[in-house]
Order: structure tokens, then C-alpha cells, then sequence
């Protein structure tokens, strides 16, 4: 039997134990490197990288504690059963994949961390352990539970603080960086700390058990050798391999960046549809502007082939591949046409195709600019509606730069009132070129500062004609000016006022006819009036004179025809009384303004009554008739009117006068009717004429010149007057004012 | 008060048939007055203002009432009258314009230079003698003129 409490003596092989923590330190670097690669890589990289990342650490943390193993001498011979080694080697890479995995997430929280410092530590201690369980030698193997507690807390707080220093370091791209280096030295002390807490917690005594040596191997200087050199080997293209790939990473990640700049820059312009085709002509891409000018959004029209943007026919007749087969021949195409949006408007393009290759030349697909130019499409197109409308109107439109005068347009009108060519260049002509030199210093002098201080200008202006003769126009001028108030350009319209003015000196010439002719009128009544009479007083004053002084010598016959001398000069005494009032009446100033016809008609028929109080006869006015006229002319109309009404019935016994009105479409007629003797009639066109009489003055008093009185006051109220009558049956005067049915005159205009 | 005599009344009137027949009916009716006639506008200014053939006459004798027709020779009564008005020694005779027309254009004018009174002759003499028995009642009885105002 073998004493169990006797233990055997064991020893270090101190070089060996110095390689180990060398390799620790190394590995704890390489964990380092490799975490920070984890996290930038992406994808399968990503699991490469772990896999890849975790094997290096594993072996490495494997081979420090192996190396360990074997700088640990015994008295007797140790063999390691190798089933049972490769298993440590796996929990060791193991316990990496987890470190790695766990430092290499976005965000590390305590409980990840602690979980994961778990987890890595227990499969540090695991790796130990079963390594232990590897040895085989003539040897019980027992541990102190202190110890051994400790080494596995060791193994979970290393890896605790080695997660947390690889998580807070993984970022940091400079390779020689003081604080890794730092950080792996403090990790490779570590850990070794941590196995030869685990191998101090071993204690062997002597066994007669002869061990199961059925897989075990021996290992040598050799083996030591070997192992070092694979782990360096592992290690070293580990560190190696993630510094070029940082180099190229940090390229790619640049590349990926300025690639991103442009990508937002396109997919953020809103003015211009751009986007790319595949090869075949599938949208592959599209931005913000496709979308805006097209209606698709990028989820919905990605994929699908780019003819759907044309009209019907365009895809009948081949149009799409045309411009795609175009690009390719011609290196860019461009294109005006319609095109459809989503919703199947249509829009007016530009389009610019332009095809897309790779740097061996190969057709990657194309790009598509396409601008939405309906609004200037429009605009050309109302422009030039416009441009047809100056050239058809029939007035000169013109306009010509401010600052040099030079003419920059003339419509036909224009050149043809000015006599300039068809085809002519205006803009070599100035404004002074088509005006003559009077209009010219009045331009200079008045209408351009004017036009330039008010922006407006109208008045009476000329053009001048090629062969000297001068156009009379209206003209209209406008300074057109910039944002600042700069005049840029004059503008102007001049209508050709030639045969208004020829009529207006011919009208100037008869108006001035006329006023000559009325002068002359004037002058004749005036002496009518004055010079006519006078013979007449004479005549009656004398025929009196005779009568009273030779009364005794005058016979009876004598006497009465010195009575009827005295008869005719009164009656011609009241003809020219009469003939006078009808001159005035066309003369005198009318006044247009409210009238009541009825309660005029109320106090001539009171004066009518008044003058023959024995009379019987009966007056129906009709009330509240009022017009808009001259209140003294129309006074003069109802007396006229209703006097001789009044007097046509003298010998009716129940005289009736009446003044009335009834409506004929929209138009008041008023009338006068009576029920005396009437007139025939076939003499009713006579009626209105001066001194035109039906009936006997010894039948019935007067001059004639009553009714041309009325007219001629109806006439100048541009209103008609008419009669009806039958003889023995009355008559009736009806009279309109401002006859608006038939076009004539307003009220105040003479007839 | 002075005698009728004393009280003048001046006609100026330049058709003679019209003359005879205001004498006529002065006489008619009664008024004795001393009718001085002139038969032109100049000659008119000439009396009233002592100029001319009237040269020297006595110009505080001036006429109770003056008749007036407007269609004169040379002056014609409008002008007359304006002259009248504007000078201070006649500035208040009273005026009565006796004339064949009623022209609106006649009566206004009239009356804007000052006339006193505007009478249109009638063609009937029966009614132009009674016209002038009222005029005489009321110019040269009933009316009082303004003093004649004292030369120098």
C-alpha cells in the first residue's frame, strides 16, 4: 500500500513556465485583434472570423496551459492520454468562441458580460481540469477545494476583466496601440495565474495502479517544440492576417462611406428622376425624383421592366429597346416625348440614358436622368400662342431694350404700319429709326422719363413710315422692369388713330358749319323778332289812328277794313309769337330731371277751366306718371297737347280729356285723347307740321304751330310722338320719350 | 316836388312810326311832359351827357324816366345803358326798356346792365296806349327818383 499522505514531489521546469505565459500573452493579444475584427466583419465573414478568431485563442490558451503541464515534472513517468487532450483543446476553443462572440455584440451589458465571463471561465477551468484528467501515471491525483475554488473564481474574473478590456478595445484600429499591448500583458499574466493556481491545488501521491495507458503518449522536447511552434504559427497568421484585413477593411469601409454620400445624394435629388436599369432594362435602383416625377415608389417599381413608363404605342412600336440599343451604340442618348406616370398621365420628358459599365468594358445595365419639362413645354407653347396673337393683332405691339433703344420685336401690324419688310431684322433699328423727329424729342423730353418714373405712359404719339409719311396713333407704353427696379425694356401698343382724326377734323369742321349756321339762326330770330313786329304795330297803331280821327269821314264798309287790317296784323303778330317759341324750343338748354307729368297735366287743365269757367268738360288724368325730361319743354308738350284737346271739344256737350299710358313691350306710352271732332286720317302725317292746319281758322283758333312744337320737344327727348283719330270721333296724341326699342338717341341729344 | 314840365322824358327810338305813335298815345293819355326824341344811341349819350350837338346843355336837367329801345344805330340801347350805368352822373336814372322783342337773351341782359324796368311793345295799339298811360302814371307820378346829383 502505498501512503496517501505521502505526496510526491514535484517540480518546474521555469523556462517552460516562462514560454507559457509568453504564449498567454501572445494569445490574449491575438484575442484582442481578432474581437475587433469580429465586430466590424459582417455576414459569413463574421462567422469566419469567430471560428477562424476563436481556434487561434483556443489553441493559443490550450497551449499555454499544456506547456504548462509540462513544466510540470514529476518523480515518475507521465504519459497523457490523448482522447482526453483534444477534448480540453475543445473546451478551450470553446470557451474563446463564447469570449469572442460575446465581446464582438454591438452593446455588452452585465448581465451578457457576466454570463459570458462565466460561461468562458468555466470552460477555461474545464480545459484545465480535463487536461489534469489526461495525465496518466502511477499516481492518485487529489485537489485542495480551496485551491480549486479559487483557480475556477480565478478563470471566471480574468475572464471577466479580459471581456471587458477586449469590449472596450475592440474599436480601436491602431495595431501597435499602448493600451492592447498593455491589455494582453495584463490578460497573459493572468491566466497563467490562474492554471498554476489549478496545478498548485493538485496534490499526487505515489499509486500502484497501473494507469490505463492504452491512448497515452509521451512527450518530449520535441512535442514541446512542436506545440509552441503551431501555437506561434496559429497565432502569428492570426494577428497577421487581421492587420491586412484591417488595412482592406478600413478601405472598404471608406469606400463604403463615400459610396453611401453619393448614394443619399442621388436618392435625395427631388428635380430629376434618376435611376439605373439592369441590362435587360429592370429598374435596379431609383431615388427620391423618380418618385416624385414617375409616382412609384422604390419598393413597387424595382424589378419591374422599364417600359411601363411609356405610352402604349411607344411599346407597340419598339421605343424602349430602341433607346436602350441607341445608348449602347451611341455611348448617351437623349430624348423629348411623352412618358406616363403611375397613375397614367402623361408628362412632357427629357431623357437622358446613358449605358453602364465595368472597368473590363462589360454592360452592368444603365442610367436613366429623366426631367419632368412639362411646365416649360407649356410655357414654349403658351409663348408662342401668344407670339400668334401680337402677330394678329391689328394694333402696333412692339418692344425694344431700354438701355440702348434698340428694337427687339414688332409685330406685323407694326412692320407693315412702318413699312418695314417681313423678314426684316428689327434689332438692328432703334426706337427713334421708326418715329419722326418731333415724336422723337418727345420721347426723349417726356414719355420715356415719364414711363420710366410712373412705369406707364399713354397718349397721342406717330410712327413714321419708310416713305416719310407720318402715322397718327394712340399709344400705350409700359416700362417693364427688373427686381430692382431697373427698367429693362419698353413696351408699347399704339393703335393708328389716322381716321379717327380725319373724322375728327371733319366733325370739328361741321360742328364749326354748324355753329356758323346757328349763329346766323340766332341773329335771324333775334331780328325776327325785333324787326318783324314793328311794321305790324305800325300798320294796327295806324289803322287805329284812322278809325279814331276820321271817324266822321269813314263809311261803315271803310271801317271794317280798316278792322280787318287791324285782325291780320294781330294774327301775324301771333304767328311769328308762335313761330319764335318753336325756334326756342330747339335752342334752349334741356335739363334733364324727374317730371310728374300728371301734376303738370293737373294745373294746366286748372288754368284750361279757369280760362273758360262756363265750359263743361271733364278732365281723367291718370296719376303718378312721371318721366325723366326737361321740365319746361314738357310743360310746353301737355299744354300744347291738352289745349288743343280742350279746344277740339268746345262743342261736345260732355267733353272728355284724358291723359293716360299703357305699356307697348317695355315701353310707357303716354296719351292724350279727347272725344271731340277728330281729324281724318289720311291728313295725320300733316298733323306735325308747322303752320299746318286740318281746320278752318274760323272753326277753330290757331297758328299751326302747336304740334311741330310738340315734336319737335319729343324729337329732342329722342322719344316719338304719333296721333289717331277719325272725324267726329276724337283723337288721341301719344308720345314715348328716349325711344330705346328702336335705337335712338338718349335724352338731352337734339333729334 | 318839380312841375310836370319839369319832369322830361327822354325817348330814344329810332323808327319814326314807332316815335308818332308813342307821341300819339303820350298825348292820349293825357301826359304833357316835355318829350325830348333821340334817334340813335350816340345822340342819346350826346343829350345825357351834354357832348356833341347837346355840347354846353344844362346837365342838372336830367329825365324823369328814360325809354329805351334796344335795336339802335350806331350805340344800341344795351351799350346805352351800359355807358349810362358806368357813369356816376347817370349811374341812377331810372330806365324803362320799351322794345318789340321778348328774347330771354334781351330781358336778361336788361336787367343785368340795370335796366328799371323791360317793356315789350304790343302789336295791338289799344293795348300799347294803355302800356304807356301805365308807365307815365307810375314813372313820373307815383315813382321818386334819386336827387340828380350836383356837377363837380
Amino acid at each position: 500500500m502505498i501512503d496517501p499522505n505521502m505526496a510526491m514531489v514535484s517540480s518546474y521546469d521555469y523556462r517552460l513556465v516562462t514560454l507559457s505565459v509568453v504564449i498567454a500573452m501572445l494569445a490574449s493579444y491575438a484575442a484582442l485583434d481578432l474581437a475587433g475584427r469580429t465586430t466590424a466583419a459582417r455576414g459569413r465573414v463574421r462567422l469566419a472570423w469567430l471560428v477562424g478568431g476563436a481556434t487561434a485563442m483556443g489553441v493559443g490558451i490550450w497551449s499555454m496551459h499544456y506547456i504548462g503541464m509540462l513544466a510540470f515534472t514529476l518523480p515518475v513517468l507521465v504519459l497523457y492520454d490523448w482522447p482526453t487532450v483534444l477534448l480540453s483543446l475543445v473546451a478551450a476553443i470553446f470557451a474563446a468562441a463564447v469570449a469572442l462572440f460575446v465581446v464582438s455584440r454591438q452593446r455588452m451589458g452585465w448581465l451578457r458580460a457576466l454570463t459570458g465571463s462565466a460561461i468562458m471561465g468555466s470552460g477555461i477551468a474545464t480545459m484545465h481540469y480535463t487536461g489534469m484528467a489526461a495525465m496518466r501515471l502511477s499516481a492518485m491525483c487529489s485537489y485542495d477545494p480551496l485551491l480549486l475554488t479559487l483557480s475556477v473564481v480565478l478563470a471566471i474574473v480574468i475572464s471577466l476583466v479580459a471581456l471587458w478590456l477586449t469590449f472596450r478595445l475592440r474599436e480601436d484600429r491602431t495595431a501597435t496601440g499602448w493600451w492592447k499591448t498593455a491589455s494582453a500583458i495584463v490578460m497573459g499574466a493572468a491566466i497563467p495565474v490562474m492554471h498554476y493556481t489549478g496545478m498548485a491545488a493538485a496534490r499526487f501521491t505515489p499509486s500502484t495502479l497501473i494507469p490505463d495507458t492504452s491512448h497515452a503518449v509521451s512527450t518530449s522536447s520535441l512535442g514541446i517544440a512542436g506545440v509552441s511552434a503551431v501555437t506561434l504559427l496559429v497565432l502569428g497568421v492570426a494577428v497577421l492576417t487581421s492587420a491586412v484585413d484591417r488595412r482592406f477593411s478600413a478601405q472598404s469601409l471608406e469606400l463604403d462611406a463615400s459610396e453611401q454620400r453619393y448614394r443619399l445624394l442621388i436618392e435625395g435629388i427631388r428635380d430629376y428622376a434618376i435611376f439605373t436599369l439592369t441590362p435587360d432594362g429592370h429598374v435596379a435602383s431609383w431615388n427620391l425624383g423618380a418618385e416624385r416625377i414617375k409616382g412609384y415608389r422604390a419598393e413597387e417599381i424595382i424589378g419591374r421592366h422599364f417600359s411601363c413608363f411609356y405610352a402604349e404605342e411607344d411599346i407597340h412600336s419598339g421605343k424602349p429597346e430602341q433607346e436602350l440599343r441607341a445608348a449602347i451604340s451611341e455611348g448617351r442618348f437623349e430624348d423629348e416625348c411623352w412618358r406616363l406616370r403611375k397613375d397614367g398621365s402623361k408628362f412632357w420628358a427629357n431623357v437622358v440614358v446613358a449605358p453602364l459599365r465595368d472597368s473590363a468594358g462589360q454592360l452592368r445595365g444603365f442610367s436613366k436622368v429623366t426631367r419632368d419639362i412639362t411646365e416649360r413645354k407649356r410655357s414654349e407653347q403658351t409663348q408662342a400662342r401668344l407670339v400668334a396673337i401680337l402677330e394678329a393683332a391689328p394694333d402696333f405691339i412692339g418692344f425694344a431694350d431700354a438701355k440702348n433703344t434698340h428694337i427687339l420685336y414688332v409685330n406685323r401690324a407694326g412692320r407693315k404700319m412702318t413699312g418695314l419688310g417681313e423678314a426684316e431684322d428689327v434689332t438692328k433699328l432703334k426706337i427713334a429709326d421708326v418715329h419722326p423727329e418731333w415724336t422723337n424729342q418727345m420721347m426723349r423730353d417726356r414719355i420715356l422719363p415719364a414711363a420710366t418714373r410712373d412705369g406707364f405712359w399713354a397718349g397721342e404719339c406717330a410712327f413714321l413710315h419708310r416713305d416719310g409719311h407720318e402715322i397718327p396713333v394712340l399709344m400705350a407704353l409700359h416700362a417693364h422692369k427688373t427686381l430692382t427696379g431697373e427698367v429693362e425694356v419698353f413696351s408699347t401698343i399704339s393703335r393708328n388713330i389716322a381716321e379717327r382724326k380725319r373724322m375728327e377734323e371733319a366733325l370739328k369742321r361741321r360742328t364749326m358749319e354748324l355753329e356758323a349756321v346757328n349763329k346766323e339762326l340766332e341773329a335771324f330770330s333775334y331780328s325776327v323778332s325785333h324787326d318783324l313786329r314793328a311794321p305790324l304795330r305800325a300798320i294796327d297803331g295806324f289803322s287805329l289812328a284812322l278809325l279814331e280821327d276820321c271817324q266822321d269821314r269813314l263809311g261803315q264798309e271803310e271801317k271794317a277794313h280798316l278792322q280787318r287790317v287791324r285782325a291780320a296784323a294781330a294774327r301775324m303778330g301771333q304767328l311769328i309769337d308762335d313761330m319764335l317759341k318753336l325756334a326756342r324750343t330747339a335752342r334752349c338748354e334741356m335739363v334733364p330731371q324727374r317730371v310728374d307729368l300728371s301734376r303738370l297735366a293737373q294745373e294746366i287743365a286748372f288754368q284750361l277751366q279757369k280760362s273758360e269757367p262756363k265750359r263743361q268738360a271733364r278732365f281723367v288724368i291718370a296719376p303718378g306718371l312721371t318721366v325723366e325730361g326737361d321740365r319746361g319743354l314738357l310743360r310746353i308738350v301737355l299744354e300744347n297737347l291738352l289745349a288743343n284737346a280742350w279746344k277740339f271739344t268746345s262743342r261736345q256737350p260732355d267733353a272728355r280729356v284724358e291723359l293716360g299710358s299703357r305699356w307697348r313691350d317695355t315701353q310707357e306710352v303716354y296719351f292724350v285723347r279727347d272725344n271731340g271732332v277728330g281729324f281724318d286720317m289720311r291728313y295725320a302725317d300733316k298733323l306735325f307740321g308747322a303752320f299746318q292746319r286740318l281746320h278752318d281758322v274760323s272753326e277753330f283758333p290757331g297758328t299751326g304751330v302747336g304740334l311741330a312744337t310738340v315734336q319737335r320737344i319729343i324729337h329732342r327727348h329722342g322719344g316719338q310722338v304719333w296721333a289717331e283719330g277719325a272725324v267726329g270721333q276724337g283723337a288721341t296724341f301719344y308720345f314715348i320719350l328716349e325711344a330705346t326699342d328702336n335705337g335712338r338717341g338718349s335724352l338731352g341729344r337734339p333729334a | 316836388m318839380k312841375d310836370m314840365k319839369d319832369k322830361i322824358i327822354l325817348l330814344i327810338e329810332d323808327n319814326p312810326d314807332d316815335e308818332a305813335l308813342t307821341l300819339r298815345a303820350l298825348e292820349k293819355n293825357n301826359i304833357k311832359n316835355d318829350v325830348v326824341v333821340v334817334h340813335d344811341g350816340a345822340e342819346a349819350l350826346d343829350y345825357l351827357f351834354g357832348t356833341g350837338s347837346y355840347a354846353g346843355r344844362d346837365l342838372t336837367v336830367m329825365p324823369q324816366v328814360t325809354l329805351l329801345d334796344l335795336k339802335l344805330p350806331k350805340v344800341d340801347g344795351l351799350e346805352v345803358l351800359r355807358r349810362l350805368r358806368a357813369n356816376e352822373l347817370t349811374r341812377l336814372l331810372p330806365v324803362v326798356i320799351l322794345t318789340s322783342s321778348n328774347e330771354e337773351q334781351d330781358l336778361m341782359n336788361g336787367y343785368g346792365l340795370g335796366a328799371n324796368s323791360y317793356v315789350r311793345k304790343p302789336i295791338d295799339f289799344g293795348q300799347f296806349m294803355d302800356a304807356v298811360r301805365q308807365l307815365g302814371l307810375y314813372w313820373l307820378i307815383l315813382n321818386e327818383p334819386a336827387p340828380v346829383p350836383k356837377r363837380g
